[in-house]
C-alpha cells in the first residue's frame, strides 16, 4: 500500500480516538455555561484542569494528525522527484504506526505549569522524547532517498526541501520544550510561538503546497507555472524564518505570546519589526502560489498526464469515474514495474471494466489481501446529502447563539434529508451476481462483517466509546482532585435495587433485539416487530430506573462536580436512548414497507450491533456511578 | 470469503501489538502514580522500596518482556514467510514492536529516577 494510504489509515485511527476527549470537554463546558453543571468550577468541586486534560488529549494527537498526511505526502512525492523508490518502506510505514500511537501519550506536555505532579511531568517529558524516534526515522529515510537518488530541480522538490531544513528545526525546538525546567521557562513565551510555527508550516503547509505542485497534473492535465512555484516556495522559506527565527530570541527575552501590545525598551522592538517584515514576505510567497492556482489549475475532465513519470496509481489516465478498469497490483512502483499497465487499464483488461447493473459500482476488498468480495453500490447523485448538511450546520450554529426554534427545524430538516436518503440505499440483491473479469463474480449485496456499513458502523462504536472512556477519565480526574468534598454514597446514591432493575432492563432489551433477529423472514415479520417495540420498551425502562433512583435519591447535578458528572453520564445515556429510539423506528418502518427480510438485513444488523453497544455502555455507566462511588471511595 | 475478513481484527492487533502494551504500560504508571501522589500514599513503601518507582519497575519489565514477545513473533514470521503481506506484516509488527521497546524505557525512567511526587 502507498505510503500516504497508510499515513490516512492511521490518521484515520488516531481521530477515532482523539476527537471524542473534545466533543466530550464541549459537551461538559456548555452544560456548565447553559445549565450551571459545575465541572470546572472549583468552588463548587470541579477544577478547570480537567478542560485542559479534555482539551489537550484531543490537542496534542490533532498536531500529528495534521502531520502525519503531508509525512505521507513526502513519502510519495520524494521517490518520484529522485526517482528512486523510498529507502526503508518497512521502516517509514513502522514509523508511521510508532508516531499514531506515542502520540497519545503527550498531551500533558502543554500543562507543566499547571502544578501537575514531578512525577507526571517526568513521565509526559520522557514520552515527548520518545515520538522523535519514529519521526527521525522518517526523516532518515527521506534522507536517504535523497541520497541514493538524483533529485530534479521542478517546484514540488524545493518545496521538499524548505520542508525538510525547516521541519527539523521546529522538531528539535520541540524536544527543547519537552524538557520540564526549559518548559517552565519558555512557556507561553513567544518561544512556543516560534516552535509551533516551525513544525506546522515546515511540517504541514510546504509539503502540502509540494503536493500541489506535484498533483496538480492529475486535475487539470498540466503542471502549475515551475517559475512561480520556485518563487512562491523562496518567498514563502525567506519570509518563515525572517518571521520567526526571531521569535525564538523574543521568547527567550521572556516576551509572552497573545499579548497585542508591549511597552518600549525591553529589547524586543528591533526583532518583532524583523518578524512583520517576515510575515509580509511569508504572505507574498503564499499570494504568489494562489495567483498561479487561480492562472493556470482547471479540471479538465478526462487526463493523462503523468508529467514526473510517478510509479503510483492515481498517475493512470482517468476520467470522472476515475480508472477505466480497476488493476490488481502486487509491487510498490506499478507504473515504473509494469510500463503497459496505464495502457492496458485504459482498454478495460482489468476488473470492473464497465458497469454491470447499470448504477454507480466499485469493488470491495479483504482488507489484507485485497481479495474482491462483492460489488459496492454507490448513491446516486442527490441533493439530500447537501439538505442533510446545511441542517446539521444551521442545528450547531443556531445552538451556539441560543436561538433554539430555528436551531430544532434545522435538526429536523438533516433527520429528514438523512433518512429520506437512506431509505433509498438499503437495496438488498437487486441485481444477480456478476462477472467483474478475470473469471470472478461477486454479489452486488452482502451483509454482517463482510460490508462496510458494518464497519462503519463499528468504528462509530469506537468513537462512542471513547466519548464514555472520556467521561470516566473526568469522573475519576474530578474524584482524585476533590472527592473528599463529595457527598456520602449512602446520601447521595438510591438503593443498589434502582440500578439492579435497570441493568436487568437493560441485558434484556439486548436479548429481546437478539431474538427478534430470527424472525426477519417473510411470515416473521409481525414477531419482529413486537420484539424491537418491547427490545425499545425495556430500553426506556433501563433509563427510567436509573435516572428515577438518582433524581429520587435528592442527587441534582447544580449543587456540586459530583452531581454534575453523575448526571453528564446520564445525559450522555439518554442521548443515545434518544438515537437508538429512532434507529429502532427507522428499521420498524423498513419492515412495515417490506424493506427488511432475511438477506436484506443491514439496516437491522447495524440496529442490533448498536443496541448491544448501548446495553454495554448501560452497564458500565451503573457501575461507575453506583459501583465506583460505593466501592473505591 | 469470511475467513479473510475474520483474519483483519487479529493481524491489525498483532501489528500494533507492541504500542498498545506500551500504551497499557503508559496508563498504568500515569494512573497509578497521579492516583498515589493525589491521594498522599506516594511514599508508601513495600519491600523497602518506594511503591511508585516498585510499580514502575513491575510495569516496565512486564511491559518489556511482552513486547520482546512480538519482535519475536513479528521477526520470525517476517522470515518464515519470506515475502508477500504475511512477511511485511511480521516486519512491520516488529519494527512497531522495537519503537514501542524504546518509548517503554523511556516511560519506566521517571519512576525509578524521580520516585516521588515533587510538587
Amino acid at each position: 500500500m502507498p505510503v500516504y494510504a497508510w499515513a490516512m489509515l492511521v490518521v484515520g485511527a488516531m481521530i477515532v480516538f482523539g476527537f471524542p476527549p473534545i466533543i466530550l470537554g464541549t459537551l461538559l463546558l456548555e452544560l456548565e455555561r447553559a445549565f450551571h453543571w459545575p465541572f470546572f468550577l472549583a468552588e463548587r468541586g470541579g477544577d478547570p484542569v480537567l478542560w485542559q486534560h479534555l482539551f489537550w488529549l484531543f490537542g496534542h494527537p490533532e498536531v500529528y494528525i495534521i502531520f502525519l498526511p503531508a509525512a505521507g505526502m513526502v513519502s510519495m512525492i520524494l521517490p518520484t522527484m529522485t526517482r528512486t523508490p523510498l529507502v526503508g518502506y518497512r521502516w517509514v510505514v513502522g514509523a508511521l504506526l510508532g508516531v499514531g500511537v506515542l502520540s497519545f501519550g503527550l498531551w500533558a506536555h502543554h500543562m507543566f505549569t499547571t502544578g501537575m505532579p514531578h512525577l507526571s511531568a517526568g513521565l509526559f517529558s520522557a514520552a515527548s522524547m520518545a515520538v522523535a524516534i519514529p519521526t527521525g526515522i522518517q526523516i532518515f529515510a527521506w534522507l536517504a532517498t535523497l541520497w541514493r537518488g538524483k533529485i530534479r530541480n521542478a517546484a514540488p522538490s524545493w518545496f521538499l526541501g524548505a520542508f525538510l531544513s525547516t521541519f527539523v528545526l521546529g522538531g528539535l525546538t520541540g524536544v527543547m520544550l519537552a524538557v520540564v525546567p526549559f518548559d517552565w521557562q519558555a512557556h507561553d513565551t513567544h518561544f512556543v510561538v516560534a516552535h509551533l510555527h516551525y513544525v506546522l508550516i515546515g511540517g504541514m503547509v510546504f509539503p502540502l503546497f509540494a503536493g500541489l505542485y506535484y498533483w496538480a497534473p492529475v486535475v487539470s492535465g498540466k503542471p502549475l507555472s515551475e517559475r512561480m512555484g520556485k518563487w512562491g516556495c523562496g518567498l514563502m522559506f525567506a519570509g518563515l524564518n525572517i518571521a520567526f527565527l526571531p521569535m525564538h530570541v523574543t521568547g527567550m527575552l521572556g516576551m509572552p505570546r497573545r499579548v497585542h501590545t508591549y511597552a518600549e525598551g525591553l529589547g524586543w522592538d528591533g526583532l518583532n519589526m524583523t518578524s512583520t517584515l517576515g510575515a509580509f514576505v511569508l504572505a507574498a510567497g503564499i499570494a504568489v502560489v494562489l495567483i498561479d492556482v487561480l492562472l493556470h489549475l482547471r479540471f479538465a475532465g478526462k487526463v493523462d498526464a503523468n508529467v514526473w513519470g510517478a510509479a503510483t496509481l492515481e498517475w493512470l489516465p482517468q476520467d470522472n469515474y476515475a480508472v477505466r478498469s480497476i488493476p490488481r497490483v502486487e509491487s510498490l512502483e506499478p507504473l515504473w514495474d509494469r510500463p503497459q499497465l496505464a495502457k492496458e487499464v485504459e482498454e478495460g483488461r482489468h476488473y470492473l471494466p464497465g458497469t454491470g447493473t447499470g448504477e454507480r459500482e466499485t469493488i470491495v476488498t479483504s482488507p489484507v489481501d485485497a481479495r474482491p468480495q462483492y460489488i459496492l453500490i454507490l448513491p446516486k447523485w442527490s441533493f439530500l446529502p447537501l439538505i442533510a448538511g446545511a441542517g446539521t450546520a444551521a442545528f450547531f450554529l443556531f445552538l451556539t447563539v441560543k436561538m433554539l426554534v430555528p436551531a430544532a427545524i434545522g435538526g429536523i430538516v438533516a433527520l429528514g434529508a438523512i433518512f429520506r436518503w437512506m431509505w433509498e440505499n438499503d437495496r438488498g440483491a437487486f441485481h444477480p451476481p456478476m462477472d467483474i473479469g478475470d473469471g470472478i463474480k461477486l454479489a452486488v449485496y452482502a451483509s454482517g462483517p463482510v460490508t462496510t456499513s458494518w464497519w462503519a458502523m463499528v468504528v462509530l462504536i469506537l468513537v462512542d466509546a471513547t466519548v464514555f472512556a472520556s467521561l470516566v477519565f473526568s469522573y475519576f480526574y474530578l474524584w482524585t482532585v476533590g472527592s473528599d468534598a463529595w457527598p456520602a454514597p449512602e446520601t447521595a446514591l438510591p438503593g443498589i435495587a434502582w440500578p439492579l432493575a435497570a441493568a436487568l432492563a437493560w441485558v434484556s432489551g439486548s436479548a429481546l433485539i437478539n431474538w427478534a433477529g430470527r424472525f426477519l423472514r417473510r411470515d416473521g415479520q409481525g414477531w419482529f416487530r413486537a420484539l424491537l417495540a418491547g427490545a425499545m420498551a425495556l430500553m426506556v425502562t433501563a433509563f427510567a430506573a436509573d435516572f428515577l433512583g438518582l433524581h429520587g435519591a435528592g442527587l441534582r447535578p447544580t449543587e456540586h462536580a459530583y452531581g454534575a458528572v453523575v448526571f453528564a453520564v446520564l445525559a450522555w445515556q439518554a442521548l443515545h436512548v434518544a438515537v437508538l429510539l429512532i434507529m429502532a423506528a427507522y428499521t420498524l418502518a423498513r419492515s412495515w414497507c417490506g424493506l427488511v427480510d432475511t438477506t436484506r438485513r443491514v439496516t437491522f444488523d447495524n440496529t442490533r450491533l448498536f443496541w448491544h453497544y448501548m446495553t454495554a455502555q448501560g452497564l458500565a455507566g451503573l457501575l461507575l456511578i453506583h459501583g465506583a462511588s460505593r466501592w473505591l471511595i | 470469503m469470511a475467513d479473510l475478513t475474520d483474519r483483519f481484527p487479529r493481524t491489525a492487533l498483532f501489528t500494533a501489538a507492541g504500542l498498545l502494551i506500551w500504551a497499557a504500560d503508559f496508563l498504568f504508571i500515569y494512573i497509578f502514580a497521579a492516583v498515589a501522589c493525589a491521594r498522599g500514599f506516594a511514599d508508601a513503601t513495600l519491600l523497602g522500596a518506594g511503591i511508585v518507582p516498585l510499580a514502575s519497575f513491575v510495569a516496565t519489565v512486564f511491559a518489556l518482556a511482552a513486547t520482546g514477545v512480538i519482535i519475536a513473533a513479528g521477526a520470525r514470521r517476517a522470515g518464515k514467510t519470506g515475502s508477500g503481506n504475511g512477511a511485511f506484516l511480521g516486519s512491520l509488527a516488529a519494527i512497531a514492536a522495537l519503537v514501542a521497546l524504546i518509548a517503554i524505557v523511556f516511560i519506566g525512567l521517571p519512576g525509578l529516577l524521580l520516585g516521588t511526587c515533587g510538587f
